[in-house]
């Protein structure tokens, strides 16, 4: 990574781990494209969320994004 | 010679013990630390979503406030067990259950699921959720044991002004919900009338004033 190069982090939740974080940068940019695309197949939905802490609906990864958190399908009880 | 298969086998056995014993003990160990490490990134992530201020008010009082995007005065209200409610102009409407799919997952993900759901794609929740009307329940009930003798109709314009204007900043009733919403006069049209379950004497739902 270069030096002062901003880096995004990507969040997936995950029942047995924890939540399962990934750099987003240049070098990290692949994996965290299949990590998100395969999260998105198993019907996880992705928020941005930025600095001033707003949420936002993602069907695609943003790479310069602060922070990516991927959650789990929902169903209603 | 019988003793020393006894000898053997006995030492098998112990090895054999010794080793399960052994698996256990490690079992044991690796769920412990998994459960832990689990239970660590979820309250951790659970902090980063909400913020210092907001996670220190969930500490203090067991519930997480959301306010709707789409309709005014609404605050989604959640909690670490349970359904959502949703607050209308302060009064509790309707309960929402949603939940992730698969079960299992830390109750701080579950309430990161709903929150982050709540604010970032509300209206994809309202859909999906079951949605719990709170007034039908306590109408119902009151009328099983016939504690209302209704003599007007309580969801006509004039009456709800009446309510929000007067009656209710009067604090003379103590209502948990909002009689006036939406979903309740829905609900009641589309199912619980037809039903015929109520012997009402008035259309509640009467445009005559």
């Amino acid at each position: 990574m270069e030096k002062g190069e901003k880096m995004g982090t990507l969040r997936i939740l995950d029942k047995k781990l924890g939540d399962k974080q990934i750099n987003i940068c240049k070098e990290n940019e692949e994996d965290a494209k299949k990590e998100f695309s395969d999260a998105i197949k198993k019907g996880y939905i992705a928020f941005e969320i930025n600095s001033s802490g707003a949420k936002q609906l993602i069907k695609e990864l943003n790479v310069d994004a602060e922070q990516i958190i991927m959650i789990p399908s929902m169903i209603g009880g | 010679m019988d003793s020393v298969i006894y000898c053997t086998t006995l030492n098998r056995h112990t090895a054999i013990e010794s080793i399960i014993r052994d698996e256990i003990r490690k079992a044991d160990i690796e769920t412990i630390e998994r459960e832990y490490r689990r239970q660590l990134f979820a309250e951790k992530l659970l902090k980063d979503i909400l913020g210092d201020e907001e996670y220190r008010h969930f500490v203090d009082k067991g519930k997480i406030l959301v306010k709707s995007k789409i309709y005014h005065n609404r605050i989604y209200v959640i909690r670490e067990l349970g359904m959502i409610d949703v607050i209308d102009n302060e009064i509790l409407t309707e309960k929402l259950c949603i939940n992730p799919s698969e079960f299992d997952y830390p109750s701080q993900d579950i309430l990161v699921v709903k929150k982050l759901g709540l604010e970032g794609a509300e209206e994809l929740i309202l859909k999906i959720a079951n949605h719990i009307p709170v007034l039908l329940e306590r109408i119902r009930e009151r009328i099983t044991a016939k504690e209302f003798n209704l003599e007007f109709d309580p969801f006509s314009d004039d009456i709800r002004k009446e309510f929000l204007e007067r009656v209710r900043p009067s604090k003379k009733f103590n209502l948990e919900f909002d009689p006036f919403s939406d979903n309740i006069r829905k609900e009641f049209l589309e199912r619980i009338r037809p039903s015929k379950k109520f012997n009402l004497e008035f259309d509640p739902f009467s445009e005559k004033k």
